[in-house]
């Protein structure tokens, strides 16, 4: 069996910087990390694929925020750590029309990828992105492929064809025994992620990374569904540090701001 | 064009306040239709449901076993008798998984965790926050949409006047052999209301073990405050049930203070204490992100400061 990692290179919100002018955020100078809940899902194909029942991982990754040229090579660096943990090797869907058309394009675009370069059984992933949060693009990627769907993994054990997994929503806890093929979506708990060696991390530069576009994939887009716009929050907090003597003076100190602030 | 709302009954009613919030709503989102989920160990809790104003109402009666992919199947019937425009549900980790499969298998897009709903030349708007709060998204729907609404209080209201027509739907017909469900366990509750709360004493990794939390408790009662937490007590440590738990993926709250103790401030908790009015940090660590968030900020060890806290608070 062969597993694919769906694995967002996502904007790092802790460089984000608002435009004082417009009030609008600087999307473009935001630099891209590895969305950091899909390393867990890496980890988890990792420790499948050593337990030997996984042959070959592949990465998919999908650009969803421009300008292209500028991502694409900085997903192209950031891939290589998913590939130094253990992937073997990564697809970049970079396509200019696949920039601001959101989750329902990015489904469509990885879930042909996912058709065309391979023949995988399960699909991994994260549950959600740390830009965007919205959960959406692993059910998705399910309705696309047809694949049995279990998001919100936070145990899962493979036996033949039958994974078990147990998961977590708002009210309750499920164990579910579902048949491959699957698209799971994992959570932070499930495991911690591996730190690549610096040998691994040299040897990963070997590990192909693939770029390809929406032409590759045959994907035809009609018209955009939704318009986006976007506003800048500015944080207003006052960043007064407390000084003080003695623990007894924070103490007072403290209690004075509580009393204040509480009315 | 017509609308059709998903979920258990009183998420019914909650959405239905919800739109309603939102003038011109009936002239883009009526006729309204919706399917109300019914777990079989409850009671039957459908007369508000049915006051509602639904041109029709579906009824699916679930149990233990009922898995979500049954519920979509289930729900691809009904959207096929008829074309809807926009589907609303709750902005549940259940309802993102059924509503973002149901989404793609008809082709829409869907807003989850949508705040606000403005109409604009006819057309809805759907406002989000997203990149840990500090980033509001505009969605203009050009076409049809679905919509996970974000927690508000709203009161029920009516969203139309017309008769409602009932349909139970046989669940067993869509039974689906490739996933079952083994076990499903309620999670441990606590009557915390973290939402309400005026003053919310917060815990994170600082704290050493499940033991020490006591401190935390003892000062939110001097405080009369509640008690929240990061993620790591809630979901990795599982110190404290997950009501405490405020974040993204916890509750969102809006206190006047909000004291966070040992918590370092990873972007995913500061999502959930934007809205709060004064933010006071205690941390060891001069450099922890809470810091650059916080109103007030004392570097000190909390095993020191929260005993000295509690000791004059007492007098």
């Amino acid at each position: 069996m062969n597993i694919a990692v769906l694995v967002k290179t996502a904007l790092d919100t802790s460089y984000l910087r608002i435009d004082p002018n417009t009030n609008k955020p600087l999307l473009d100078q935001i630099p891209l990390k590895i969305s950091d809940i899909d390393r867990n899902a890496v980890e988890e194909a990792i420790r499948i694929k050593q337990a030997g029942i996984a042959k070959k991982i592949t990465v998919f990754s999908m650009l969803t925020w421009g300008p292209i040229e500028k991502r694409t090579k900085e997903a192209q660096n950031a891939l290589r750590e998913v590939l130094a943990m253990g992937a073997d090797e990564a697809y970049i869907i970079a396509d200019q029309r696949g920039i601001g058309r959101g989750p329902q394009t990015t489904a469509k675009a990885l879930a042909k990828a996912i058709k065309k370069y391979g023949d995988y059984k399960l699909v991994l992933c994260g549950e959600a992105t740390i830009d965007m949060f919205s959960s959406e693009v692993p059910p998705r990627v399910a309705a696309e492929l047809d694949y049995g769907l279990v998001t919100f993994a936070r145990s899962l054990s493979i036996n033949g064809e039958n994974v078990k997994v147990e998961r977590e929503l708002d009210q309750y806890t499920e164990v579910i025994e579902a048949k491959l093929p699957l698209v799971i979506s994992v959570t932070r708990e499930i495991n911690t992620p591996r730190l690549p060696t610096l040998l691994q991390i040299r040897l990963a530069v070997k590990k192909p990374i693939n770029v390809i576009g929406f032409s590759d994939l045959e994907l035809e887009l009609d018209e955009p569904k939704v318009k986006y716009d976007f506003k800048g929050v500015q944080l207003t907090r006052k960043n007064i540090m407390i000084e003080y003597k003695s623990i007894d003076e924070a103490a007072e100190k403290l209690i004075e701001i509580i009393k204040k602030e509480s009315k | 064009m017509a609308s059709l709302i998903i979920g258990y009954p009183n998420e019914i009613i909650e959405i239905a306040g919800a739109i309603s919030k939102s003038k011109d709503h009936a002239s883009i989102f009526k006729p309204y239709y919706a399917v109300a989920l019914i777990h079989e160990k409850e009671e039957n809790q459908l007369q508000e449901v049915k006051e509602l104003g639904l041109t029709k109402l579906y009824v699916l009666k679930t149990t233990d076993k009922t898995s979500t992919q049954q519920l979509a199947k289930a729900i691809l019937d009904v959207a096929s008798n008829q074309s809807y425009k926009y589907i609303f549900a709750k902005s549940t980790k259940m309802m993102k998984e059924l509503i973002s499969y149901v989404a793609q298998k008809l082709d829409m897009p869907l807003s989850p965790e949508t705040n606000e709903i403005i109409v604009k030349d006819s057309k809805p708007v759907l406002t989000r926050s997203i990149m840990a709060g500090r980033v509001i998204m505009y969605q203009e729907i050009m076409d049809s949409a679905a919509i996970l609404l974000a927690s508000t209080k709203s009161e029920a209201s009516k969203l139309d006047s017309v008769q409602t027509e009932i349909e139970e739907l046989d669940t067993s017909k869509y039974q689906d052999g490739s996933i079952r469900i083994l076990e499903r366990k309620e999670k441990e509750r606590s009557a915390v209301k973290l939402e309400d709360a005026d003053i919310i004493v917060s815990v994170g990794r600082g704290f050493k073990s499940k033991d020490d939390l006591k401190l935390a408790f003892e000062l939110a009662d001097l405080l009369n405050a509640q008690v929240g937490c990061s993620r790591p007590i809630a979901a990795d440590l599982k110190w404290l049930p997950e009501e405490h738990w405020v974040g993204l993926s916890g509750k969102k709250v809006r206190p006047k203070i909000y004291l966070a103790i040992g918590i370092s401030g990873q972007p995913q908790h500061i999502a959930g204490i934007n809205n709060a009015k004064t933010i006071i940090a205690i941390n060891k660590d001069p450099n922890a992100p809470i810091f650059k968030y916080a109103d007030y900020g004392v570097v000190a060890d909390l095993y020191e400061l929260i005993p000295k806290l509690i000791e004059k608070l007492k007098k």
